[in-house]
C-alpha cells in the first residue's frame, strides 16, 4: 500500500502536466479560430477597399451623416457651427428626383436646410432605410417624397443582388445597417451583408483607379462637386441637385418596361415600406409630402399618366398623406415640353427644374401656411383634378 | 430560407450555440425545433404533409413491431401442453408475414398516394386530355417542399422495420425528426434510420471545435462549387435553353459540357453544404456523390451520381422485384429458350428498366424525364445483356480491358452517354426543341463560334470562361486525389498553419469575388 500511494504521488505531476499540456492546445486552438475569424473580417475590409468602386451612394451618405456639404474648393460654410444640427429637410426618390428638385429654391422659400438624398435605383424600401439614416444624425422636420411610379406599380422584386446597393454603403458604425440585415436576413445575400461586392471592379484599372480614389481629398471630403458621378448629365449645383444639361440626342427608347402593362394597384413591397416611412415620420414628428415631378409630356398617353394619377392619388389619400402630381400640372402654371427633358422617361434638364423647384416652394409654403391642399391642387392642376 | 442568404448562417449559429448549451439529453429536440421552424420558414402549409408522413410511418413501425411480437408468442404458445409443430408454426408465421405486408403496402399506398397526387395528378390529366380528348380541368396542389425526398426516406424507414434492418422508432417526435432533420430536407441526401441513429441523430454530441472546423470547410467547398462555378456555368446554359433558336455546333457542345458543370457542381455543392452543416451538429451523413464524371459505364455512374436515389432504388425496388416469383419464372423461361446468359439477364433488365422509369418521373412530371430515366435505364439493361459480347470484342480487337488507356476511352464514353442523357433535362421548352437541339450537334460546326467574341454573347465575359476553367481545374484535381483515396480535409489539417490559412482564405477570397451574381441563385434539387 505505501510503495503504490508513493507512485501515485510520483505520478500525480506527470498527470497535471498532461491536463496542463491538454489545456493549453485546447485554449491555442480557439485562439487560432478567433485569429482567423479576425483575418477574415482584415480580408474583407481589404477587399473592399481594393474592389469596391464607390460612388455617388457613398457620396452623398457622407454628406448625409456629415450634416453639412464642403463648396466645390472644399471648404465648410461659416455658417455651419457646431451648433447646427443638420439638414432639417430631405427629399428622397430615384432619378428622377435628382434632376428635378433643387434643394437651394426649396431652402430660399422655406428657410429650411434641404439635402436632395434622390439616388438613381431607389427604391421605397430604400428610401425607408435612408430616412431612418439621415434622422440619426440630423433633426429631420420635412420629408419630401418624390414619387415614381415606376417603383410604387408592377412587379417590384425584392431579394435581388443589386437591390442592396445602398445598404452595402451604409457605415457598419450606424444601426440602420444592422436593421436592414435583421429586416432583410431572409433575402440577403450573405456577400452582400458582409462586403461591398454588389460594387466590386476587379480590373487591374478599376483596382488602381480605387485606391487612388479613396486617397484623394475629395473622396475623403465628401466633396461631390470633384467627384466623378456617373449618370449625372450636367453639373453638381450643391446638396444632392444635379443641373441636367440639354442633349442634341433625346432618348426616346428609355422607357420602364412596366409602364405599357401598367397596374391599378401598388405593389405589396411598396405599400409595405411607405407605411412604414408614414409611420416614422408620425412617431418622430415629421412632415411628410409626397409629389411626382412632372414627365416628359408626350410619354403621358403612352404611359397611362391619366390612370396612374388616379391610382397614386387614391393610394395616399389612403393614408391622409399629402400628394401633389405635378405631371397634372396645368402648362400655365409649370410650362414644359419634350426638349426640357433628356429622355421619353422623364429625366428633367436644368432649366425646368429650377423653375419646377420655385413652384414647388411655393406649394410647400402655402402648406406651411395651413393653406388648403384642394385649392392648392385646384391652382396647379389648373381647375382639372 | 436559402444556403446563402444570411438568415440561413444567423439560424446555423445560434442553433449550433443552443444545441450545445442545452443539456445534451435534450440535444435532439433542438434539432427537431431547429427543423420545424427551418420547414415552416418557406411555407407553414406545407408542414401537413411532413406530420401526414410522419405520422403514417411511425404508426406502420409500431404496427411491424407489434405484429412481429405477436407472432413469437403464438408461435410460443401452448395447447395442452404440448408445443406447436412444425407445420402449425408455420401457417402461423405466414398469416402474421400476411398481415406485416399489409401493412408496409398500406404505408406505401398512402406515402407515394400523397407524392402521387401532389406532383402527377396534373401530367396524368393533361395527358388524358390529350390523348382522348377531354377537357378535365388540370387541379394543382401547393407542393410541400422536399416532398420526394421525405416520402421515400420515410417510406425506407417502414421497409427497414418490416426486413428486421432496424427496430422501430417509438418516440413520435424522434420519428418527426427523421423525417424533417432540416440540412437534408430540401435535396437529400435520401437518408436510412439506422444510417441516422448509427450517424448520430439522437445520440448526445460534445462540443468538438475540430468537427465545427470540418463542418464549416464543407459547407465553404459547397459554396464555392455553387457559386463559383455552378451559377457560372448556368448562365451559358440559360441562355441557350431559355431560347427557340438552335444553334448547333460548338454551341450545344459547349451548352452541354457547362450543363454537366452546372448540374454537378449546383447539386453536389448543396449537398457539401447539407453534410457540413449535419457534420457541426455533430450528425454523420450518408455521402451523395462520388466523382460520378469518372465513371466507366452508366452503372457505374448511377452509384457515384446521387448514391442515396440509386440506393433507395436498388434496395427498396430493384432487389424485390428481380427476386419475385414472376421474375424467377421469367428468369427460367429465358435460360430454356436463350441460354443460361440471357436467362439471369432479362430479370434484371427489366428491374433496372422499371427503376430507371421510376428514376425519370421522380425527377419531374413531365414526358423528358420518363424519356431521360428510360434512356439510361435501356443503355444499362442492354450493356448487361451484351456484356459477355464485349469482352469477345475487346479480345477480338487486341484492347487489354484493364489498361488505363480503356479504363480513359471508358470514361470518356460514359461521360459522352451522361450527357446525351442531360439534353432531356435541358428540353424544358418541349421535346421538339429537345430533338433539334440533339441534330444540332451533327450539324452547324463552325470555328467562329468558339470567338471569344461571339461567345460573350451568351452572358459570360472571357474571364468567366477562364474562372471555370480553372475552377473545373481545381475540381478534378480534388476529386482525383478522393479516387484514390486521399482524405483532403484530414491532409490539409496536417499542413504548417500558414498554408492551411492561405488554402482557406483563398477558397473565401474566391466564393466572395468569384461567386456569380445573378438571378441563378436557387438550388436546382431544391423543388423535388
Amino acid at each position: 500500500m505505501k510503495v503504490s500511494n508513493e507512485s501515485n504521488k510520483l505520478d500525480e505531476p506527470k498527470i497535471n502536466k498532461k491536463r496542463n499540456k491538454k489545456s493549453h492546445i485546447k485554449e491555442y486552438a480557439y485562439l487560432k479560430s478567433v485569429l482567423f475569424i479576425v483575418g477574415l473580417i482584415i480580408i474583407i475590409a481589404a477587399c473592399d477597399f481594393v474592389f469596391a468602386k464607390e460612388g455617388y451612394v457613398y457620396d452623398i451618405l457622407q454628406v448625409l451623416h456629415q450634416g453639412y456639404e464642403v463648396d466645390a474648393d472644399g471648404n465648410i460654410s461659416e455658417d455651419i457651427s457646431s451648433e447646427t444640427s443638420g439638414f432639417d429637410t430631405i427629399i428622397l426618390g430615384a432619378s428622377h428626383g435628382r434632376s428635378a428638385i433643387d434643394p437651394d429654391k426649396i431652402d430660399s422659400v422655406l428657410g429650411t436646410n434641404t439635402l436632395n438624398v434622390c439616388i438613381p435605383g431607389e427604391t421605397v424600401k430604400d428610401s425607408y432605410y435612408l430616412l431612418l439614416e439621415a434622422a440619426k444624425s440630423n433633426q429631420i422636420k420635412n420629408l419630401i417624397l418624390d414619387v415614381d411610379y415606376q417603383y410604387y406599380l408592377g412587379n417590384q422584386d425584392e431579394g435581388y443582388f443589386e437591390e442592396a446597393f445602398i445598404y452595402n454603403q451604409l457605415s457598419w458604425t450606424s444601426y440602420v445597417k444592422y436593421k436592414y440585415i435583421i429586416d432583410n436576413m431572409n433575402k440577403l445575400d450573405f456577400r452582400n451583408a458582409i462586403s461591398k461586392r454588389d460594387v466590386y471592379r476587379h480590373s487591374l484599372c478599376d483596382i488602381k483607379g480605387n485606391i487612388a480614389h479613396r486617397f484623394s481629398k475629395a473622396y475623403l471630403d465628401a466633396n461631390i462637386y470633384k467627384l466623378a458621378v456617373e449618370d449625372c448629365g450636367g453639373p453638381y449645383e450643391g446638396k444632392g441637385f444635379f443641373y441636367r444639361l440639354q442633349t442634341d440626342c433625346f432618348d426616346s427608347n428609355f422607357m420602364d418596361s412596366d409602364a405599357f402593362s401598367y397596374d391599378t394597384k401598388v405593389s405589396d413591397v411598396s405599400r409595405k415600406y411607405f407605411e412604414k416611412i408614414k409611420d416614422f415620420c408620425d412617431e418622430n414628428g415629421i412632415n411628410l409630402i409626397c409629389v411626382t415631378s412632372p414627365i416628359t409630356p408626350s410619354s403621358y398617353d403612352i404611359l397611362h399618366i391619366d390612370e396612374i394619377h388616379v391610382t397614386m392619388s387614391d393610394f395616399f389619400n389612403d393614408y391622409g398623406v399629402t400628394y401633389i402630381d405635378y405631371n397634372k400640372a396645368s402648362f400655365d402654371v409649370l410650362y414644359r415640353c419634350d426638349s426640357d427633358f433628356v429622355d421619353a422617361e422623364g429625366h428633367m434638364c436644368g432649366e425646368l427644374a429650377v423653375r419646377y423647384s420655385a413652384l414647388l416652394a411655393n406649394n410647400l409654403s402655402e402648406l406651411k401656411n395651413n393653406k388648403d391642399i384642394s385649392l392648392i391642387l385646384n391652382e396647379v392642376y389648373g381647375g382639372v383634378n | 430560407m436559402s444556403f446563402i442568404n444570411v438568415s440561413f448562417f444567423l439560424f446555423i449559429l445560434l442553433g449550433m450555440i443552443i444545441y450545445y448549451l442545452v443539456p445534451k439529453k435534450f440535444q435532439w429536440f433542438i434539432l427537431l425545433v431547429l427543423s420545424v421552424i427551418y420547414y415552416c420558414s418557406f411555407s407553414f402549409k406545407c408542414a401537413y404533409a411532413l406530420i401526414y408522413i410522419t405520422t403514417i410511418i411511425f404508426v406502420a413501425g409500431l404496427l411491424l413491431t407489434k405484429l412481429d411480437k405477436d407472432c413469437k408468442i403464438a408461435c410460443k404458445k401452448e395447447v395442452d401442453s404440448v408445443k406447436l409443430s412444425r407445420e402449425e408454426k408455420k401457417v402461423i408465421k405466414a398469416k402474421y408475414t400476411r398481415k406485416r405486408k399489409a401493412v408496409v403496402a398500406i404505408a406505401c399506398v398512402l406515402g407515394f398516394g400523397l407524392l402521387a397526387l401532389i406532383k402527377y395528378t396534373g401530367f396524368t390529366v393533361s395527358n388524358l386530355n390529350a390523348v382522348f380528348g377531354l377537357s378535365i380541368k388540370t387541379p394543382s396542389f401547393l407542393v410541400p417542399i422536399g416532398l420526394s425526398f421525405f416520402t421515400f426516406q420515410g417510406i425506407s424507414y417502414v421497409i427497414d422495420v418490416y426486413q428486421g434492418k432496424c427496430d422501430a422508432c417509438t418516440n413520435y417526435l424522434k420519428m418527426l425528426l427523421f423525417v424533417s432533420f432540416f440540412p437534408q430536407i430540401m435535396q437529400g441526401p435520401i437518408g436510412r434510420y439506422n444510417h441516422f441513429v448509427e450517424g448520430g441523430l439522437f445520440a448526445e454530441h460534445k462540443w468538438d471545435l475540430r468537427r465545427v472546423q470540418f463542418g464549416a470547410q464543407r459547407i465553404g467547398w459547397g459554396l464555392f462549387k455553387k457559386l463559383v462555378l455552378a451559377d457560372r456555368a448556368g448562365v451559358l446554359v440559360t441562355a441557350v435553353t431559355n431560347t427557340s433558336t438552335i444553334y448547333g455546333g460548338y454551341i450545344n457542345v459547349l451548352t452541354l459540357l457547362m450543363y454537366s458543370i452546372q448540374l454537378y457542381m449546383d447539386f453536389s455543392g448543396g449537398i457539401d453544404i447539407v453534410i457540413g452543416v449535419a457534420e457541426i451538429f455533430g450528425v454523420t451523413m450518408d455521402e451523395n456523390f462520388r466523382q460520378p464524371y469518372f465513371s466507366k459505364s452508366i452503372g457505374e455512374f448511377w452509384r457515384r451520381w446521387h448514391i442515396s436515389l440509386g440506393a433507395w432504388m436498388k434496395d427498396y425496388i430493384f432487389y424485390p422485384f428481380s427476386l419475385t416469383k414472376a421474375m424467377n419464372n421469367l428468369g427460367k423461361w429465358g435460360r430454356k429458350h436463350f441460354g443460361k446468359h440471357f436467362g439471369t439477364v432479362i430479370p434484371i433488365c427489366l428491374a433496372n428498366l422499371l427503376i430507371f422509369f421510376i428514376v425519370g418521373i421522380w425527377h419531374g412530371a413531365e414526358w423528358r424525364y420518363v424519356i431521360y430515366g428510360i434512356y439510361n435505364g435501356l443503355i444499362i439493361a442492354v450493356s448487361a445483356a451484351l456484356k459477355p459480347y464485349f469482352k469477345k470484342w475487346l479480345k477480338f480487337f487486341h484492347i487489354n480491358g484493364e489498361s488505363k488507356g480503356w479504363h480513359i476511352v471508358q470514361i470518356i464514353r460514359t461521360f459522352i452517354l451522361v450527357n446525351i442523357g442531360w439534353i432531356c433535362d435541358i428540353s424544358a421548352l418541349g421535346m421538339r426543341w429537345g430533338i433539334d437541339f440533339t441534330l444540332g450537334l451533327f450539324k452547324n460546326y463552325h470555328l467562329s463560334q468558339l470567338r471569344l467574341s461571339y461567345l460573350s454573347c451568351f452572358g459570360l465575359a472571357a474571364y468567366d470562361y477562364a474562372i471555370l476553367l480553372v475552377g473545373c481545374l481545381i475540381i478534378f484535381i480534388v476529386s482525383l486525389l478522393k479516387e484514390r483515396g486521399v482524405n483532403i480535409r484530414e491532409s490539409i489539417a496536417l499542413k504548417p498553419i500558414a498554408l492551411r490559412w492561405v488554402i482557406y482564405y483563398g477558397f473565401f477570397v474566391m466564393i466572395l469575388i468569384l461567386g456569380y451574381i445573378g438571378t441563378t441563385s436557387g438550388f436546382m434539387y431544391a423543388n423535388f
